[in-house]
């Protein structure tokens, strides 16, 4: 049969026989179904009964219309095929020929394959829904388990904000179980507020589910368990969409925050409080007022500060002890307060130094209200162990309606009227003016004169040496061989036993004309020390010359008795003046260059490049070494421009024939730069520390060098 | 002897007017075969059923006839008159209407399956498949149409037969039989 012929379309098997049964065409459905059924070939291979087949074929050969065969087919895939057949005429002449067509053994049979396809195929698709929602009940209960698991409470709701599930964090900290909850409102389970105006807040789910967003909490969110309980709590609510994003629903996600939030406010409480009064510290108080400062100016911006100071503590503390003397402070706190006004501000500054801020308080109040405190503490009747002690306070007051004031200016005027209520007398209240600055200066520098006295009279002077060395054996942490190389350091020892630094009293010495005896101290002991040590062992001491020495006109000898007196080489003693110094007395300073010299003396310039004048003078200056200014060290590693100075200074030192010295090493890269820069020497905390001078000698007559220090970075 | 007790006395089953003797049981088992296979396989499947019955027995009825009147093929006369006389054997009561080259037409008053056939448009197949086997076996083609039928309701039968393929045989409604 042709392929493109209709039988060939047919679904069901044709053949076309010959009166003997042998095939003499068929179409394509039946080369499918009897595979092996070739043309020629008889159809009786293919039935179990040969004669019904013969007996068939006689019907068909008779009969033109399709009667059916009394046999049925079975093709090659087992499928039975009942047969009819008819006589294929073409004319009387012509062989007989016998048309056959196949059919499924019943229409029945037909329709229990197409059932058993069907339900084979719904089976398949039952089988894939079984299996998608095992899978889905799987995720489902993983789902769950991790919701039921996790520390976080969680509540979701429906698109109209009705609960749909909490998990059991958010049972315990709603105090609603699951059941319960369904299908409320989540306002009603839910119940926040905010914790400072115990106002309800917004719950954020509803905004989520009008607007679509994840939101997160306000702060200070509390949460109020059913039985009224209050939890603080943190976190989230975000919609649920489905798959096609539609919103479906809210998720709300919290935690329990109370602890962390009672820590946080008692960390931050003891970060802002004092201690031992509960006040405010310092610098809670120095914050206010900043922020005061910073603040715009408002109409009647009309403030006060006050720094009050507790007359005779210090005899409480002496006689009493510290516990009486706490006892004393903590008593003061509420005695103080009662007589501010609720907006007023009272902090502990330190020891028994108090502060008071007024904000927006006429000057009338803020006097009224500082008087009130001065007479409180008048008549406050403090006893310890039965034994009564009179207070007093000295107050200094600052009136201030702008802010054009510095927070450090500010700060100072309230410490310098303080002061002068204290040296007036005691006991007062001092209004600061204008001239109040200079005049508490003044009583400082006066009060450091005694105390330089005195700590003469007490030997209570000292000496203190840091070690200068080579930057190439400070890299390498090997000790220079030339022997010990260090500039001696003043310190005074207070009558409480705390080492000064120089900066608080040679101010008030160079003021008062103090310097020379002090360097003339510090001479006298320093070559007693080292006469006892052996110079043998120091190859440079340097030693700082004030300019009231450099200027005063017995210095010169002085130095002679001294070297006259003790056995030190005026080798081993280079003295340091400063740049601005020598320039100040250029030409007694050159006269004292060149004499001692002469003698074999050596001179450092000091804090070289400070001054910024004196490129032109160092022609003038026949020093030996340049100190580079610390302040251009410091940053050295990081800042382009201190390099700069830095390397120009060193050249020009160096182009000088001097050597060049870095103060204020502190750190690994700086002396890294140094070393590339090519200054000579170094010195600072870096290298080594100040120690006592005793100590240095001995450790430097032992052999002992300086140690570079090994926490050097 | 069998008898039955009925109120007052004792009746002979075989006096018994009971409407079964052969005849009547062959024909109703007939009627009953081709009702139940119309039922189950519809009409045109019981009426192929019944055809090859019928070819059958037709192809045993054209050997006997040809037997009997000792040729090997009928004349188209010899075909009409052992029609007629073959119904007639079994209780039908057909006669020629015409007959010549091109066709045969007869007519019947009784059906063999008597009232049985009413009905039962299948068993007329029975008719068609034995008068179209004689005929294309001696006369080498027949087309038989059954115009009308007892079984269909009408008062009697007139059979066609169109002995010559062509534009008559085609555009009447029927079977066709070929010589084997």
């Amino acid at each position: 049969m042709d392929d493109k012929s209709l039988e060939n379309l047919l679904p069901e098997p044709l053949l076309l026989l010959s009166s003997e049964g042998r095939v003499l065409d068929m179409n394509q459905a039946a080369r499918k179904a009897f595979g092996g059924l070739d043309n020629g070939s008889k159809l009786h291979d293919l039935v179990n009964e040969p004669a019904k087949l013969e007996a068939s074929i006689r019907l068909w050969v008779r009969s033109g219309e399709f009667l059916r065969g009394l046999v049925v087919v079975t093709s090659v895939a087992g499928e039975r095929y009942i047969t009819y057949g008819a006589r294929l005429w073409v004319d009387r002449s012509s062989p007989a020929q016998v048309i056959v067509r196949c059919y499924v053994e019943s229409a029945a049979n037909r329709r229990f394959v197409e059932i058993t396809r069907r339900v084979n195929a719904l089976n398949r698709e039952i089988a894939c829904r079984q299996q998608a929602e095992n899978q889905l009940f799987a995720e489902k209960e993983l789902a769950q388990v991790t919701l039921n698991s996790i520390g976080d409470g969680v509540i979701t709701t429906d698109i109209e904000g009705r609960v749909n599930y909490l998990n059991p964090v958010a049972e315990a900290l709603t105090g609603w179980s699951a059941d319960e909850a369904r299908g409320l409102q989540l306002i009603e389970v839910f119940r926040l507020f905010n914790e400072q105006t115990r106002e309800p807040v917004e719950n954020p789910l509803g905004h989520v589910l009008v607007h679509g967003n994840t939101v997160g909490l306000a702060n200070h969110t509390m949460l109020r368990h059913r039985d009224g309980t209050e939890f603080a709590i943190e976190d989230s609510a975000a919609p649920i969409r489905d798959r096609e994003g539609r919103l479906i629903g809210g998720v709300m996600v919290f935690h329990d925050v109370t602890h962390a939030r009672r820590l946080a406010a008692k960390v931050s409480y003891q970060a802002s409080h004092d201690g031992l009064t509960g006040l405010l510290n310092r610098r809670a108080f120095e914050q206010r007022l900043h922020s005061l400062l910073d603040a715009p100016v408002g109409v009647d911006g009309s403030h006060s500060l006050m720094f009050l100071d507790l007359d005779q503590f210090k005899v409480v503390n002496d006689t009493c002890g510290h516990l009486a003397g706490d006892a004393l402070l903590r008593m003061l706190g509420p005695v103080l307060q009662k007589h501010l006004r609720q907006s007023d501000l009272l902090a502990r500054l330190g020891g028994d130094e108090f502060g008071v801020l007024l904000q927006d308080c006429s000057v009338s109040a803020a006097t009224r209200i500082a008087r009130a405190l001065k007479e409180e503490l008048e008549n406050l009747n403090f006893t310890w162990e039965g034994k009564p002690f009179r207070v007093g306070l000295s107050i200094g007051q600052v009136n201030f309606t702008d802010n054009s004031w510095s927070l450090a200016d500010l700060l100072s005027a309230a410490d310098n009227a303080c002061y002068l209520a204290k040296e007036n007398g005691r006991n007062r209240i001092h209004l600061y003016s204008m001239d109040d600055q200079a005049l508490a200066h003044r009583f400082r520098q006066t009060q450091w004169v005694g105390r330089i006295r005195d700590a003469f009279e007490e030997n209570r002077f000292c000496l203190h040496s840091q070690t200068i060395v080579t930057t190439a054996s400070a890299s390498s942490a090997r000790p220079d061989q030339e022997g010990g190389h260090f500039e001696l350091l003043l310190r005074l020892l207070d009558t409480d036993g705390k080492l000064v630094e120089p900066m608080a009293f040679i101010p008030a010495a160079e003021r008062y004309s103090l310097m020379v005896s002090i360097d003339q101290w510090v001479l006298e002991t320093a070559f007693a020390k080292l006469a006892r040590a052996g110079s043998n062992c120091v190859s440079t001491c340097s030693i700082n010359l004030s300019g009231a020495s450099l200027g005063d006109e017995g210095f010169l000898t002085f130095i002679y008795s001294c070297f006259e007196r003790f056995a030190v080489s005026p080798r081993v003693i280079c003295f340091e003046i400063t740049e601005t110094e020598a320039i100040a007395n250029l030409s007694k300073a050159r006269h004292i260059i060149q004499t001692l010299k002469a003698l074999g003396c050596r001179f450092s310039l000091d804090d070289f490049g400070s001054g910024m004048s004196s490129f032109g003078y160092l022609k003038n200056l026949p020093v030996d070494y340049l100190k580079i200014d610390g302040t251009f060290i410091k940053n050295l590693a990081s800042d382009p421009i201190d390099r700069a100075m830095v390397a120009a200074i060193n050249n020009i030192g160096h182009v000088m024939g001097l050597k060049t010295i870095a103060e204020f090493v502190e750190s690994a890269s700086v002396l890294q730069e140094l070393g590339e820069l090519g200054v000579d020497y170094v010195q600072g905390y870096g290298i080594a520390r100040p120690e006592p001078l005793e100590t240095y000698l001995a450790n430097l007559k032992k052999g002992d060098y300086h140690q570079p220090q090994p926490g050097l970075h | 002897m069998a008898t039955v007790d009925t109120e007052s006395r004792r009746v002979p089953l075989i006096q018994l007017d009971i409407p079964l003797e052969r005849d009547l049981f062959l024909r109703n088992l007939i009627r009953e075969l081709s009702g139940v296979l119309e039922d189950i396989v519809g009409l045109k499947e019981a009426s192929g059923f019944i055809s090859i019955v019928g070819q059958n027995m037709g192809n045993q009825m054209d050997l006997d006839y040809k037997k009997a009147l000792g040729v090997s093929r009928l004349t188209r006369a010899q075909v009409a008159d052992v029609l007629v006389d073959l119904k007639g054997r079994i209780k039908g009561d057909f006669y020629i209407v015409e007959q010549n080259d091109n066709r045969i037409v007869l007519g019947n008053r009784a059906c063999p399956f008597a009232a049985e056939v009413v009905g039962r448009p299948s068993m007329c197949m029975m008719t068609s498949n034995v008068f179209g086997m004689i005929a294309s076996q001696s006369l080498g083609y027949a087309k038989v149409t059954l115009e009308e039928t007892i079984a269909r309701g009408d008062r009697g039968c007139r059979v066609v037969i169109h002995l010559q393929p062509g534009a008559e045989s085609e555009a009447a409604p029927g079977q066709e039989y070929f010589q084997s």
